[in-house]
């Protein structure tokens, strides 16, 4: 309990000064609603709108997991060929940059014409947003390796997957796990993203749906309560990332055991 | 240290002073439009090229809209004088406190709908309930349709492109009636129009707004500015070319010309009703915005009761004597 305190004791601190202070600020300088609603109003909204939220929250969840899912099978697979051959790598590595430097909110409505709209549009922007960190991250822990370890196995007569089971990959991990948390975030982003551009409404319909929905309609308070739902999926994806390389890493890496010490 | 507060805190004092000192007002009139020029617009650009803003010593600024471009916000902020919206967004800045006024309608009848390919036979809101519904999150009148006649059929939100529509002749997409039939025929398609009010929900469109302090402090540009809308627009709809080919020309090269010829007569249509032929172009009915407030309400688009009779006025346009002087 001691430890949960002192871990989540800070930001919530935080998190109520920073809510005292816009209230304050909405009070004093008469901010109309319109313009910035105060954190009750925004309350009482989530609140009016909760079965909206719920269904946007399930489905943008839905949407980022998958594309999270995507993103990591495909940038680790990608990571791990390229890693094979220095030739591989210069072939096919700029074009894995090419594809992060996409306009994605552009060339999404052309997914709608390839693969319909909704849940496959969606995703594919989740992937397509969240694909680079996990790749570019993993690539780079594969390739740097220690050279003298990678001897070593050879002087002892370790093979091609040897080498990569007990060295290069352990030593890929925690870069690996630093593209996840990027990636976890941008998943999210790229879910409401594409929702906004390509997703469906009514029972299919995510945060980024009702992020549009809401300031067509001039409702600047279900708007911010959007966005807050939003910011707690995004942190609930990061903390587990951050809660899955502890469990992956946490007794043999040393920025786990640093942190627990 | 020294150094620091000159290279930092010198201009970061400069830019908070700057921002506190409030703008110097002059005497321009900002009219924030809802999208990029168009014949929709096409009031205010007839009354700029045709001088009717200067002959009444208006200096009148006009801004193009375009996604993400607010009007009601920008006017209720203080950003823009006027704003161009529908009545729908009136009501909706009402029931957040938001104190607009509405003084010059130019479609009678809001030509924003559906369009539904003319091979699906739909001709009214019950087929709609078997088509997938390209539409903009939040849109109103789809709103209101929707919680009155039970229908949910699929919606996908709409990304501004006719593109997927054309390809699926079972969907459904928001248009304007008076571009968008032009652009999908262009898109190979044959489109069939089911304007909001074929569909059952009656309200205006391209009404011109401004903030209700602004309209209680200025009542002699008020007039004016309403005036030069009305003389603008009855001369665009007796002749649009020149206007379509000023749009094309000075403001939006994108607006083709070919558009505006298409536009028009649909115009000549939408803009016109008993209202105007007795009190003249713009004119406004107590009873359009109403039942209009009282159906947003109904449908829970608004959750509280706004007095629909204090969003707009006539008070503003040219008596009838006026009008045949201008």
């Amino acid at each position: 309990m001691k430890r949960v305190l002192e871990l989540a004791g800070p930001p919530l601190l935080v998190l109520v000064i920073i809510l005292g202070l816009w209230s304050l600020a909405v009070r004093i300088f008469e901010i109309p609603a319109f313009v910035l609603p105060g954190p009750e109003r925004v309350f009482e909204t989530a609140m009016f709108e909760s079965e909206r939220l719920m269904t946007g929250f399930r489905n943008t969840l839905i949407a980022s997991t998958i594309g999270l899912l995507a993103a990591t099978i495909v940038g680790v697979l990608g990571a791990v060929i390229l890693s094979t051959s220095r030739l591989l790598e210069r072939a096919l590595y700029p074009w894995a940059v090419v594809l992060q430097t996409v306009p994605v909110v552009a060339v999404a409505p052309l997914f709608v014409l390839w693969v319909g709209p909704g849940l496959v549009s969606v995703v594919l922007v989740a992937f397509i947003i969240a694909l680079f960190p996990i790749l570019a991250n993993t690539l780079m822990g594969l390739v740097s390796t220690d050279p003298a370890l990678i001897d070593l196995l050879k002087m002892q007569g370790a093979g091609r997957v040897a080498i990569f089971r007990k060295i290069r990959l352990p030593n890929s991990l925690p870069y690996f796990f630093t593209g996840m948390r990027i990636s976890a975030g941008l998943a999210v982003i790229g879910t409401i993203v594409g929702e906004m551009v390509v997703g469906r409404g009514g029972e299919e319909a995510g945060l980024g749906y009702y992020v549009v929905f809401s300031a067509t309609q001039l409702k600047t308070d279900f708007v911010f309560a959007t966005i807050i739902v939003s910011t707690g999926l995004g942190i609930g994806f990061f903390l587990a990332m951050v809660g899955l390389s502890s469990l992956v890493m946490g007794r043999w890496h040393e920025s786990e055991l640093r942190r627990d010490s | 240290m020294k150094r620091i507060s000159k290279r930092i805190l010198l201009p970061l004092l400069i830019f908070v002073v700057a921002a506190c000192v409030e703008p110097v007002e002059d005497d321009t009139i900002s009219v924030q439009t809802d999208w990029f020029a168009s014949t929709d617009h096409a009031a205010l650009y007839a009354a700029e090229l045709y001088g009717y803003f200067d002959d009444r010593n208006l200096k009148v600024e006009i801004r193009q809209g375009g996604p993400g471009i607010r009007a009601a916000n920008d006017v209720a902020t203080g950003r823009a004088t006027f704003g161009l919206a529908l009545p729908e967004n009136i009501i909706l800045a009402a029931a957040e406190d938001v104190e607009l006024l509405s003084v010059f309608a130019s479609y009678q009848e809001s030509p924003i709908g559906l369009m539904v390919h003319e091979s699906s036979g739909v001709s009214g809101i019950e087929g709609i309930a078997d088509l997938s519904v390209q539409i903009f999150p939040g849109q109103v009148f789809w709103e209101v349709l929707k919680h009155e006649t039970g229908i949910s059929p699929a919606e996908i939100a709409f990304d501004g492109s006719m593109t997927a529509w054309a390809e699926n002749p079972d969907w459904a997409v928001q248009g304007f009636a008076t571009t968008n039939p032009f652009d999908a025929r262009n898109a190979g398609a044959e489109p069939r129009m089911l304007t909001a009010t074929t569909l059952g929900f009656r309200s205006y469109a391209g009404v011109i707004f401004t903030d209700r302090s602004f309209a209680r402090n200025h009542p002699e540009k008020m007039t004016a500015f309403v005036a030069a809308l009305q003389q603008g627009y009855a001369d665009f709809l007796a002749d649009p070319h020149a206007v379509i080919e000023y749009i094309n020309r000075d403001i939006n090269k994108d607006f083709l010309i070919e558009v505006g010829e298409a536009a028009a007569p649909v115009m000549q249509d939408l803009a016109v009703s008993a209202d105007t032929e007795s009190l003249g172009l713009g004119a406004m009915n107590p009873d359009v915005w109403n039942d209009v407030a009282a159906r947003m309400l109904s449908a829970e688009i608004i959750r509280r009761e706004v007095d629909a009779a204090t969003l707009w006025t006539n008070e503003y346009l040219p008596t009838a004597q006026e009008q045949a002087t201008q």
